[in-house]
């Protein structure tokens, strides 16, 4: 707040101040127990960020960009539809060669069971 | 947060639903195949590319052919058995210990002549092709490719294995 005489005020507060001593004394071993209290926040632990609370900061935070979040969706949806592939390929494999054995066994006896 | 789960769970669900459409789509024919009245059949069918009247034609060549085979089958059974009580009391090699392994080897004979017949058959209802194909599928599918012949210095099945039907 302004005052209507600044200059005069500052020239009295200064007096004043410079008159000032303070009488309180500073409690026994003050300055020690001021150095232990230094080392003991030095020397704890810094807080660590679990995993857990990355990727939750992830999901909150950068997941819901729209543009993250498309990659991801598409991104996931190609995975299921390529190990849909793969698989459909091994099991298309898997009974055409044993339709075939079958074939093979029905019309020559002597093939060998596997 | 709440809306980065509902990503979360959208990305899953489409990934679980895209695995589920493209495993189905890509399993339909062998499915198909399996549910069919003969599979084997349905099998030669796909694989050779065969029309449906040829694929008949086929079928009919297989019910023909499967009941002789399996009655030279079990002449060969018969044989089979009458060999190893003979044998069971021979000593040396007897007038019938020889009779037995020459029928024994005649049906064999037979046997496989009539099997590379309805080869042959099946081939020849098939396009020229595909019947080539077939033909090279058999060489090195049947028995037609017999194993080569050693003396214990390799591990092949060297004991005769029944012949038998599935």
């Amino acid at each position: 707040m302004k005052t209507n005489n600044p200059h005069g005020d500052d020239a009295a507060l200064d007096a004043l101040l410079q008159e000032w001593k303070p009488k309180a004394s500073l409690p026994p071993r003050f300055q020690e127990q001021v150095w232990c209290r230094i080392e003991r926040a030095e020397s704890a632990p810094a807080p660590t960020v679990t995993l857990a609370q990355l990727f939750a900061a992830w999901l909150a935070t950068k997941l819901p960009r729209p543009a993250l979040a498309t990659a991801y969706v598409a991104v996931l949806i190609v995975i299921g539809a390529g190990v849909g592939w793969s698989q459909a390929r091994q099991e298309s494999e898997r009974v055409s060669t044993e339709l075939s054995a079958r074939y093979a066994q029905a019309v020559d006896p002597y093939q060998t069971t596997p | 947060m709440r809306r980065g789960l509902l990503i979360l769970a959208l990305g899953l669900v489409g990934a679980a639903l895209a695995y589920c459409c493209v495993y189905l789509m890509g399993t339909a024919t062998p499915r198909a195949l399996m549910q069919s009245a003969q599979p084997e059949l349905a099998w030669l069918k796909q694989e050779f590319n065969l029309s449906d009247a040829e694929f008949t034609r086929i079928s009919q060549l297989h019910a023909g052919y499967l009941p002789q085979c399996k009655e030279r089958c079990q002449r060969i059974d018969e044989l089979n058995d009458t060999l190893s009580t003979t044998l069971a009391s021979a000593t040396q090699v007897t007038p019938e210990v020889e009779k037995l392994l020459s029928e024994r080897a005649q049906i064999r004979a037979s046997c496989q002549t009539e099997m590379l017949k309805h080869f042959f058959e099946v081939s020849r209802t098939m396009p020229p092709e595909q019947g080539k194909r077939y033909l090279a599928w058999v060489r090195n599918n049947t028995c037609l490719r017999e194993q080569a012949m050693d003396h214990g210095t390799e591990k092949h099945g060297a004991t005769a294995t029944p012949a038998h039907h599935p």
